[in-house]
């Protein structure tokens, strides 16, 4: 009987092992397809001058996976895409090269970008300019405004330049900075000189909207976090002249007035005042600057420790650059490759 | 458990003699379904680009029909298309490609003022298109499912919206197409129709601007009956309306209009099994765009006197502007002319708040007004900054056959309250940053005063054409 429930026991086993092992060939030809396109001149010199040097794909056409179903957007238009891709190997890659060295541009650079027509809108009227994923891909938005950024007066913005850095390419420095940080962490020093003052989403309400220069914080949104604050820090530095950074500081050691500290004067913003600086009295000064000094001097030396790179020789380079694209020195259509 | 265990084991061997090798199944395709799918995008592209003349399409935005339906019509190469409709004078080229990244798919991937406008959104500012506060804009779709396509018909799925499109192979050229097209979006204006179907009296309504079309069968035999009333979604094409699906009307179906500009008519197709007949009925009050230009003499009271004197007189024309849309107002001032909007449904004219020029670094508006009685003899104003109010302009009948000429009367538009209508317009100036730079009044601002009087203000009463 042993035997018996062993010679079934075995063949049981072997039908198992065996009978499906009769396949018919493998087919030679593929299942996977993938979308073959043929290259535009666009994708040529994107090829030439983005793939090929730094591995970086530019994504200019409308992909449904890479676009956040959240929000209705729409396609770039193809010659906003082809100056957008101009703008930043001009302003961008090209600076990091000339700065930093090629070998730290490939390494460090974001690896994608994805443009699309418009800004996504909040159902509050609100918009988001460009995001970052995970320090790899960049989101370029509302490439269909560039024209209006370029010629000026888009939303206000009289000067071109300080249109396209807000809208476009200061995110591209600020998302950067991210990237830098992920790889080497910035000094804990940074996150001790305003400890108590960052405020995560409350930002952009209306209560941090008017003393955040005086609390020490070069933008708003530089109060949400340590990291955000590290990273608006240096893109705000080298993509404004020291005059400008010199106006910044200024205001933010002005002298503090009856018109911040009288309640019937301040009707709008004496809240925000009085919860920031509860000791102030008229005549003194806000000390602002000390703080913005201290982050943009730890910055400084984060970069130059770390990275080998000198902001202010950065910020040469992204200003001298930036006024070779508004004077019109730089073509952004030509398709040539060199 | 000695009997079961060899029963088991016997079960299954026998089970793996009889299941476990049945062989290659027979596939139901004979290709992966990748591969079916390129095939499919190949094809669809083949058919695309083959067709000579191009191809209409029937796109309707939004999930609910809510916007009506568009023609567009397109014209594909392998790489680029170019896209005509009603709604732009001009086309738009961009690229487009075939994926498959939900099953075969159809994208216009770069940027078309054309395809794209549905699908714009926008948020507090105007965006391209001068709208604003459209974030999910008008749920448009630009990437499509390709569910059918042969060289008589592709049709495709919208992904957001789940619409179904249709698309037809064209035997003119896209523009002329359109040409038509447009031609008949122009000239059906009129929003009010009556006359019959198939014999018995009925109504139409149209509503221009969602394009939606409401038939009703109108004779008491069939008040209360449940289809004696449908509506639907339409657009416009070169014969006419189609409407998004067929409907029933009292048992009879109607899918589509003729019309027939001579009569202001629309009527049913030739061949079309149900006889319809409705002829456009202009409303009261209704002149042409063209009828409307001219000179005129003006009656108004102005700011400088009271404003319940007797009115004056002056001299004004409406001169021609964007055509059948928006007509100028010239000698008011020689710093400004101020544009009126024509509505071409109800032949009336509007009159909005609008910036009419610059004085210094101020920006001047033609500031809509409320004014009251105030003590004494003197008035008191209420006037905004704004595009949003205004007043309407209106032929009024019974005073133009008295008359023999055509005579507009003013009344008040879109106003902040009932209890402030708008009454006139006065020039209040804007800083460059957005706040109010006052009212021009005093004489430093007399060579701006409308009519050269002494206000700075005039409230209208009516116009007559000389």
């Amino acid at each position: 009987m042993k035997r018996l429930y062993l010679i079934l026991s075995a063949l049981a086993a072997s039908l198992l092992l065996v009978c499906c092992q009769q396949e018919a060939p493998l087919n030679p030809e593929s299942v996977i397809t993938l979308d073959q396109r043929e290259m535009n001149d666009f994708d040529k010199w994107l090829e030439a001058n983005y793939v090929n040097p730094y591995n970086i794909q530019v994504k200019y056409r409308f992909e449904m996976n890479e676009s956040d179903f959240t929000y209705y957007t729409i396609p770039a238009n193809l010659d906003c895409s082809i100056k957008m891709a101009h703008l930043v190997k001009y302003l961008c890659i090209d600076t990091y090269d000339e700065v930093g060295g090629v070998r730290f541009t490939q390494k460090y650079f974001p690896k994608e970008f994805f443009y699309i027509g418009e800004w996504e809108y909040k159902n509050n009227g609100t918009y988001l300019l460009g995001t970052a994923e995970g320090g790899k891909k960049i989101l370029l938005s509302g490439l269909n405004y560039l024209p209006q950024v370029l010629s000026g007066g888009y939303q206000g913005y009289s000067d071109p330049a300080a249109a396209l850095n807000h809208f476009y390419i200061k995110t591209i420095h600020h998302e950067f900075t991210h990237i830098l940080n992920q790889t080497k962490d910035f000094p804990v020093e940074f996150t001790q000189v305003t400890p108590t003052s960052y405020i995560t989403e409350s930002w952009s309400t209306a209560n941090y909207n008017t003393y955040y220069r005086q609390r020490g914080f070069l933008s708003t949104y530089a109060q949400h976090s340590d990291r955000e604050d590290f990273a608006e820090c240096l893109s705000l530095y080298v993509t404004n002249t020291e005059e400008t950074f010199q106006n910044w500081l200024a205001q933010a050691s002005r002298e503090v007035t009856e018109e911040d500290t009288d309640p019937a004067q301040n009707k709008n913003h004496i809240d925000e005042f009085q919860s920031s600086f509860p000791k102030m009295r008229a005549g003194e000064h806000f000390e602002g600057d000390k703080l913005i000094l201290a982050k943009i001097e730890l910055v400084r030396k984060y970069m130059q420790e770390t990275f080998n790179i000198d902001i202010d020789q950065l910020r040469a380079a992204v200003l001298r650059r930036q006024s070779e694209v508004m004077s019109g020195k730089v073509d952004l259509t030509s398709l040539e490759i060199n | 458990m000695k009997r079961t265990i060899p029963i088991l084991l016997a079960a299954a061997f026998l089970g793996g003699i009889f299941s476990g090798c049945v062989q290659d199944e027979a596939p139901v395709f004979d290709k992966s379904a990748s591969l079916r799918v390129k095939d499919a995008m190949d094809n669809t592209q083949r058919i695309l680009v083959a067709a000579e003349y191009g191809w209409k399409m029937y796109y309707y935005p939004h999930p609910d029909l809510d916007y009506g339906g568009y023609l567009f019509t397109l014209k594909f190469t392998d790489k680029e298309v170019e896209a005509w409709s009603d709604l732009f004078p001009t086309s738009s080229k961009s690229l487009y490609r075939m994926t498959s990244d939900n099953g075969p798919v159809l994208s216009f991937d770069t940027g078309n003022e054309v395809l794209h406008y549905f699908a714009t959104p926008s948020g507090s500012g105007k965006n391209l298109y001068g709208e604003s506060g459209l974030y999910q804009a008008h749920k448009g779709d630009f990437e499509f499912l390709i569910m059918k396509a042969t060289p008589e018909e592709i049709i495709l799925k919208g992904k957001r919206s789940g619409n179904i499109l249709q698309m037809y192979p064209l035997s003119e050229s896209p523009e002329s197409f359109i040409q038509k097209t447009t031609k008949n979006y122009e000239d059906i204006f009129v929003s009010s129709y009556t006359g019959t179907i198939n014999g018995e009296p009925a109504t139409g309504y149209l509503d221009l601007s969602k394009r939606w079309i409401t038939l009703t069968l109108s004779s008491e035999s069939h008040a209360g009956e449940d289809d004696a009333s449908a509506k639907v979604p339409y657009l416009y094409t070169e014969y006419g309306i189609l409407f998004h699906d067929p409907v029933t009307v009292g048992g009879l179906t109607i899918d589509a209009l003729e019309w027939d500009n001579d009569t202001q008519s629309l009527v049913s197709r030739s061949g079309a099994p149900v006889a319809v007949n409705l002829k456009g009925q202009l409303p009261p009050g209704w002149r042409s765009y063209n009828d409307l230009l001219g000179d005129y003499d003006l009656l108004f009271n102005d700011s400088g006197e009271s404003w319940w004197s007797a009115p004056r007189h002056a001299n004004i024309s409406l001169v021609q502007d964007e055509y059948k849309k928006t007509m100028l107002m010239t000698g008011v001032n020689d710093h400004y002319t101020i544009k009126l909007t024509y509505d071409m449904s109800s032949g009336h004219m509007a009159m909005m708040g609008q910036i009419i020029g610059e004085y210094g670094v101020n920006s001047v508006y033609w500031a809509p007004l409320f004014a009251r009685k105030g003590s004494g003899n003197g008035m008191t104003y209420s006037g905004w900054r704004s595009t949003d109010y205004g007043m309407q302009l209106y032929v009024d009948d019974e005073a133009s056959a008295e008359a023999g000429t055509t005579v507009i009367k003013f009344e008040s538009g879109p106003n902040p309250s009932a209890t402030q209508p708008i009454t006139g317009f006065g020039l209040l100036m804007q800083t460059p940053s957005g706040a109010s730079g006052g009212w021009m009044t005093g004489n430093a601002y007399a060579d701006w005063f409308p009519f050269g009087y002494r206000g700075y203000a005039v409230f209208w009463v009516s116009m007559t054409k000389k």
